[in-house]
């Protein structure tokens, strides 16, 4: 039976994996994901699963298990964040290129230095060319219910990548909220069981991973690996609808809220939105054309879609959870590139946030929208960059 | 004011202050509400002031801000009675419970209300005669249920929480902790 719960996102991704039941974890803790793993690892040992958990002694390893065990033709998941997640920087790659469907829980922290473990999406915004499939979430069922989706996309044939599924690290990790988990059989039954590609153990047909790839063929192996990251498009479409068929949560690629005739627009990503719902509500109320549009997923990045939904408004702020140092934001850029080819193109500008957890209260949220109001009238963009809530400025 | 019902708990580190909340939280969904418990992401060190949020609602809660404009205010720390940021958003509304064994009159007055309702309860008096030590947390849940019978009956706050504590608990201390809840009904002045 499904059951209301009151639970951490960090307890939700576990219970998710508990009801996947991968073949093997291998993980190495780190702040704030380490719930995930230590949770797993209690039904592992309560024999609630048939896991082959590895404790590993860094990241660089766990990702080097899952990349191994993946090749043996089992499901794989791991947990981390930021400076965690940047020492297996070149086994992500590995695993994507390898088209090793991976499965991880991605607890969104700043990067070092200066130390700091709260939220910012630095650490998955600067994976973001390395090949996996990335998916955010607002809250606490997003993450769990992206994560019953991961394994289904991920090992589809036509994809074979590795899936990150993100959430804001201590914002949902650690906050306990009210959540829905779906009944065990049910979410057994919809995942499936993997089925192996050139599996390392099928002794009749030996093959070798990861072998040299020069000038020769280097570049059509990764023209066959962007391949697959488009057709992961329509496959996570589909698999969204399955899931909204079975389990009555409908997702789509990003989320439109009250876009329809808006005419100034925030673009944004994971539980802001949340905030972001509520600010719009209120000044809809008001009558302003307001509206949000939350990205789900980011790679593969949905441009034509985001270029339609968008078409028609007058204004987008883009509110950017990291920094490319010497580049306008991760977000900004791939909005900027959705909106270049529509004929009537809104006005377009980029706001920094939230950097190592600095908090956006609704008022703060308010002033934002207040911002474009004014650009709007003014019918020019002052700053097309900008930091919010930040000293010195 | 803020369409949810939303508590701030000021405590310190090491009292169970962030336990009490989830507990609460666990108790209060355990009754069909949507809820959702946090605290203020700092640095935790044992013995520094902590805040811990709560919000209820009949519908979803879409926001994960600290709580500005509390319905309640939860003091479970005597010692931090004077300190700056707790009567920050306080408005006639609001209700106070506080951890003391000294009177409501006196405690208003330390607190300089202005008419606001007060709810005492000698929580750490509570909590020494039965686990001899400092951990005041079910004995504030329990004088909660006394000022906001509202939110949640004595009653459902008995059931919820010897089945949350179980999970977590062994059985004597299970015991114990719904006596505290029960001591902190019972001894709740207003």
């Amino acid at each position: 039976m499904p059951k209301n719960v009151a639970i951490t996102g960090n307890g939700a991704m576990a219970e998710a994996m508990r009801q996947i039941n991968p073949d093997v974890v291998a993980a190495f803790p780190i702040t704030p994901s380490t719930q995930v793993i230590e949770d797993f690892a209690k039904f592992v040992n309560d024999g609630k699963v048939d896991t082959e958990l590895i404790t590993v002694e860094s990241e660089h390893s766990a990702m080097s298990a899952c990349i191994g065990a993946s090749a043996a033709g089992g499901r794989v998941m791991t947990a981390t964040s930021s400076n965690g997640m940047a020492l297996m920087w070149e086994m992500l790659y590995i695993a994507a290129s390898m088209r090793q469907p991976v499965l991880m829980t991605l607890v969104n922290r700043a990067m070092s230095a200066p130390i700091n473990i709260h939220c910012d999406h630095g650490d998955s915004m600067g994976a973001r060319d390395a090949g996996w499939i990335q998916i955010y979430a607002e809250n606490h069922q997003e993450a769990y219910d992206n994560m019953i989706m991961a394994p289904v996309i991920g090992e589809n044939m036509d994809v074979r990548l590795p899936v990150m599924v993100c959430m804001d690290g201590f914002l949902i990790s650690h906050s306990v909220e009210t959540m829905q988990i779906e009944d065990d059989q049910q979410v057994s039954e919809f995942v499936g069981e993997k089925v192996p590609l050139n599996s390392l153990f099928d002794t009749d047909k030996p093959v070798s991973w990861g072998a040299l790839d020069l000038q020769d063929y280097y570049i059509e192996h990764r023209r066959g690996q962007l391949e697959a990251m488009y057709k992961a498009k329509s496959v996570i479409e589909d698999v969204s609808k399955r899931f909204a068929e079975q389990f009555g949560r409908k997702y789509d690629l990003f989320e439109s809220y009250r876009l329809e005739d808006a005419e100034r627009v925030i673009v944004a990503i994971n539980s802001v939105a949340g905030e972001l719902k509520e600010v719009v509500d209120e000044l809809r109320e008001q009558g302003e054309k307001v509206g949000l549009l939350k990205i789900r997923v980011f790679r593969p990045f949905p441009y034509e879609d985001i270029s339609k939904a968008l078409e028609g408004c007058k204004i987008v702020t883009v509110m950017d959870r990291s920094t490319s140092m010497g580049a306008y934001g991760p977000l900004f850029g791939e909005i900027s590139n959705a909106l270049y080819n529509l004929e009537d193109r809104p006005l377009l500008y980029n706001r920094t946030y939230g950097l190592g957890g600095r908090e956006m209260l609704l008022d703060d949220l308010k002033d934002v929208f207040q911002e474009s109001k004014d650009y709007l009238n003014n019918g020019k963009v002052e700053k097309i960059f900008d930091f919010l809530k930040v000293r010195g400025a | 004011m803020s369409k949810y019902f939303e508590i701030r708990w000021h405590g310190r580190g090491g009292q169970g202050t962030v336990t009490g909340a989830k507990s609460l939280a666990e108790a209060v969904q355990g009754t069909g509400k949507h809820v959702s418990a946090f605290p203020d992401y700092g640095p935790e060190r044992r013995g520094a002031p902590l805040r811990a949020f709560n919000r209820f609602s009949d519908g979803k809660i879409r926001i994960h801000t600290p709580v500005l404009e509390p319905n309640v205010i939860l003091i479970v720390d005597p010692t931090l009675i004077g300190a700056k940021d707790i009567e920050k958003g306080v408005n006639d509304e609001t209700v106070f419970i506080v951890n003391t064994e000294k009177s409501p009159a006196e405690t208003k007055k330390a607190l300089e209300l202005d008419g606001q309702a007060l709810f005492t309860v000698p929580a750490n008096k509570i909590s020494y005669k039965l686990f001899n030590r400092e951990i005041p947390n079910s004995a504030m849940m329990g004088a909660f249920t006394k000022a906001c019978p509202d939110v949640i009956s004595l009653e459902a706050l008995l059931k919820q929480a010897r089945h949350i504590f179980s999970h977590v608990l062994a059985e004597h201390l299970v015991d114990m902790n719904i006596e505290a809840i029960k001591c902190g009904y019972d001894e709740v002045q207003k």
